[in-house]
């Protein structure tokens, strides 16, 4: 049957001749393991064009959408972790196998008369092929992909008179945006490999036409298939082996679960392989790319010693690094076949042996150097570094400099593995940078930093012991670390004059602090009060906003409200329907989103601290609403200040306890989430609330 | 044996040596071709994974909002993922409400025939793409002039709920089950 088929499609459109000819190609002295390196290049090449294949049907090249899509592929689809890290480490191969095969190439001196056409084929494949490194890079659309490129197109800005504009058209704008990833996605999926595909035939073709070059003494006749074949394909296999292994050791982010009750246990051994990536399987990805967060940007490793060269030339000498020295090399390299015409082929020979030699061994030591420079000293006092280091960069080495630079990486690392861990939950869709811009204990902890913590405290929930824990070293307001927990309330109700509350502020002497001091005693000797301040505490902590209880009800609810009722109701309301009478803040839900945003937008309101308050209100003035709800504050502030007379003091206590700052609905949420350990994105377009 | 570099005669078929190696060659390609296949394979099945639309009650609209007999198109919001995308509250299809007293009856504006929205027209549903009629019951009728109903099944109805409203206790909110259905098919499946 299968001989049938095979006979009726040879038959009709002669394949059978296309291969016999392709596979039965004589190897003048004999298959040799050495002459592997081209055949692997190949192997892997057609690796790239698979797994890329399958990458495209998921990526989606927009500003919006790139990073999540790749999070997509790594994190959520079946193997996606293991094709994208295929993918990845693939075109390190490449670069690998590059060095490799131009190395055997001028040892056996194979770019010699007649191949000089061959070398520049190979020579522009390579050219080709770190084209495709450089522009996949940036496809991710992370910090590390996108500050890397900037490098490299900045670059291109600096090359004399026409420099601008080409940054331009390569660009796709003046800034980095959907152009700059729909060009580079163009010149990365069908441009390049149609480029090198293209390349690649015409090198097998010239390659055909003068055989391998063997050795002078080699004898006999072997052929590609099968005695060549077999050799490229084990080789093949290994590196393939070693590149699977590359991405099943992985240098990901572990994804904590999600689903409540959901654990690395309880999902099955196909969900565990398949989506492996949640593991930290596969290769790596940084955050979303984000212009207004910087990172500290390096190339991939292989363009490492490009990005060093770079350090030599500075100021008005950097084309020497960007342009003259590798245009130089390009030159050499393209001209060292006419160094070995006629007599002097074995001069020509050994002197293109040196300089490849020489080349890779000045990447390598440049690559080396750029490292190290970037080793905190404590790595480096680890053997063999410290001599790496006396070895390639004694003289340059600051240690400074590099401490700064792992901070700036581990900070990157971190956000890394949020961005990550959020994305689980869905990506909003204004854009993956969203991410962490609406990221409560990202985002919301640098707006507490700056709008709350000039006042308040907070413990920074990330301190790692490299800063203060206390965002706040002098504050003149609570301490809102855990504000609104059962913890914190029942703290503040024996110690609310105490140093982390109202010690600091205007109410030391106020009557909350001196019913504090008073609780204080008073629950160190009867137990009766003190459990009922537990009570008062854990019955706030659940926010209560309900009816006031039946008298025969027994719950907590029940409990708390009675408790309250019996020691704070004296000052304190519960869902009052007046405001004129009430001189301590309205405790219904006290502690949960609405009454923090009723408090940070009017804190002088009367359910809140009302003429006690000494607070700004944070409200957006610039919004819409704001024309039309300011007004009454205004009023209110007006009929304040009358009643202060003319006491200067009183005065200015009223003007500050109306002092309002601009803060937008959305940088309020933030907040709100911040202080209440809500780690939710805030979506756009999503009604903000609870 | 020389080092000329003309073409030699082609090798003898099938010494053991040669036959052995050709078949270790085969088989490592069908190692390798395995390891990257099967994972490849399952990758672009990985759309069997994705969810459909949850099918849960919706608020719609209020029972006030209609009149006797008269149908109107509501749109339905839910919180949609698409891949990796949350759209918290997105417009995730239409529906036709008809009073009948205290009743509603709900049908999916999507034709059961090929899925383009069907229109009112009249006192009948008709769909602009290829001539699909139907009665205000949703049942197929005859699109006249000569014309031929392509749709396989009636217009298909969902599941109605009503409950009293929250703010107007004589009032009464209308709530649809909304869910997606397979076209071009005489059983109304729901697609999963």
């Amino acid at each position: 049957m299968f001989r049938f088929l095979r006979d009726w499609i040879d038959d009709r459109t002669g394949l059978g001749k296309v291969i016999d000819a392709l596979l039965l190609e004589p190897i003048p002295g004999g298959a040799r393991w050495r002459y592997v390196w081209g055949s692997a290049l190949a192997i892997v090449f057609g690796i790239q064009i698979l797994t890329g294949v399958l990458l495209m049907t998921a990526y989606s090249p927009s500003d919006a959408t790139a990073w999540s899509s790749v999070y997509f592929i790594q994190y959520e689809m079946d193997f996606g972790w293991l094709i994208r890290g295929l993918h990845h480490f693939g075109s390190q191969t490449m670069v690998v196998l590059m060095g490799l095969h131009m190395l055997q190439v001028v040892i056996a001196g194979a770019h010699l008369k007649p191949r000089e056409v061959n070398w520049w084929l190979g020579l522009g494949l390579m050219g080709v092929v770190l084209g495709l490194s450089l522009t996949g890079y940036l496809l991710p659309w992370d910090q590390k992909g996108f500050y890397a490129t900037q490098v490299a197109t900045n670059i291109v800005g600096g090359l004399g008179p026409i420099g601008p504009w080409l940054q331009k058209i390569i660009v796709g704008g003046s800034t980095y945006g959907h152009h700059t990833l729909t060009r580079f996605f163009a010149l990365h999926v069908a441009i390049l490999p149609g480029i090198a595909i293209l390349l690649l035939i015409a090198h097998l073709w010239v390659f055909r036409r003068h055989g391998v070059t063997h050795p002078r003494k080699a004898e006999g006749t072997g052929w590609f298939w099968p005695d060549q074949a077999f050799r490229d394909m084990v080789v093949g296999l290994v590196i393939f082996g070693i590149m699977l292994g590359l991405v099943v050791y992985g240098w990901g982010n572990q994804v904590e679960p999600t689903q409540p009750g959901e654990t690395v246990a309880s999902r099955s051994t196909y969900d565990r392989i398949a989506h492996a990536g949640l593991d930290g399987r596969g290769a790596h990805l940084d955050a979303p790319a984000d212009p207004n967060v910087p990172y500290p940007a390096r190339p991939e490793w292989y363009f490492l010693f490009l990005f060093q060269l770079l350090k030599y030339f500075e100021g008005d000498q950097a084309l020497i690094g960007t342009v003259v020295i590798p245009g130089a090399v390009a030159v050499i390299l393209f001209a060292l076949p006419w160094l070995g015409y006629g007599k002097l082929r074995p001069v020509g020979h050994a002197a293109a042996v040196l300089f490849v030699i020489a080349l890779l061994g000045g990447a390598a030591y440049l690559t080396a150097q750029a490292w190290v420079e970037d080793q905190s000293p404590e790595t480096l006092e680890q053997q063999p570094w410290a001599s790496l280091k006396q070895l390639v960069a004694a003289q340059r080495y600051d240690p400074d400099k590099a401490r700064a630079f792992q901070n700036e990486l581990e900070h990157a690392d971190a956000r890394a593995k949020r961005a990550v861990q959020l994305a689980r939950e869905g990506t909003p869709a204004i854009g993956s940078r969203y991410l962490l811009r609406h990221d409560p204990l990202t985002a919301g902890k640098e707006l507490f930093r700056a709008n709350c913590a000039t006042c308040h405290s907070h413990d920074d929930p990330d301190a790692d012991g490299s800063q203060p824990k206390n965002m706040n070293d002098h504050p003149t307001a609570p301490d809102l670390t855990g504000w609104g927990t059962r913890d914190w309330l029942r703290d503040f109700l024996t110690h609310a004059d105490g140093p982390r509350y109202f010690s600091r502020t205007h109410l030391k002497s106020g009557k909350m602090s001196k019913w504090s001091a008073n609780a204080r005693e008073k629950a160190a000797r009867n137990p009766q009060f003190a459990e009922d301040l537990e009570t008062i505490a854990t019955w706030l902590a659940t926010h209560p906003r309900h009816d006031p209880p039946e008298e025969k009800a027994d719950d907590l609810n029940a409990k708390g409200y009675r408790a309250f009722d019996k020691h704070c109701a004296e000052c304190h309301s519960y869902r009052a329907e007046s405001f004129d009478e009430l001189e301590a803040p309205d405790l219904a839900g006290y502690g949960d989103a609405r009454w923090l945003r009723e408090m940070i937008m009017a804190p002088q309101h009367p359910t809140k601290y009302g003429k006690n308050n000494q607070m700004p209100g944070f409200r957006d003035l610039n919004s819409l609403a704001a024309s039309v709800l300011e007004e009454p504050f205004r009023e209110k502030m007006k009929a304040d200040l009358a009643a202060a007379g003319d006491d200067p003091a009183k005065k200015e206590f009223v003007k500050k306890a109306h002092q309002v700052n601009t803060l937008t609905d959305l940088e309020r949420e933030l907040i709100i989430r911040f202080i209440r350990r809500d780690g939710r994105v805030v979506h756009g377009g999503e009604p903000i609330g609870d | 044996m020389s080092h000329s570099h003309g073409f030699p005669a082609e090798p003898a078929e099938g010494t053991g040596r040669r036959r052995f190696l050709k078949w270790l060659t085969h088989g490592l390609g069908a190692a390798f071709a395995a390891t990257l296949g099967v994972p490849a394979l399952l990758y672009l099945l990985d759309p069997r994974n994705r969810k459909p639309p949850s099918g849960d009650f919706r608020p719609v609209a209020k029972l006030s909002e209609l009149k006797d007999g008269q149908p109107v198109a509501f749109t339905i919001r839910e919180s949609r993922r698409d891949a990796w995308t949350i759209h918290p509250s997105d417009i995730v299809g239409r529906v036709w409400l008809i009073r009948h007293g205290s009743d509603v009856t709900a049908f999916t504006v999507t034709c059961p025939h090929l899925g383009c929205s069907i229109n009112l027209e009249g006192d009948r549903f008709v769909c602009p793409c290829h001539n699909g009629t139907f009665t205000l019951d949703g049942k197929r009728t005859d699109p006249g002039a000569g014309r031929r109903n392509p749709a396989p099944r009636d217009m298909d109805s969902l599941e109605v709920r009503l409950e009293p409203a929250v703010d107007d206790p004589k009032d009464q909110v209308v709530w649809v089950r909304f869910q997606v259905f397979y076209q071009n098919q005489q059983a109304k499946v729901a697609r999963s």
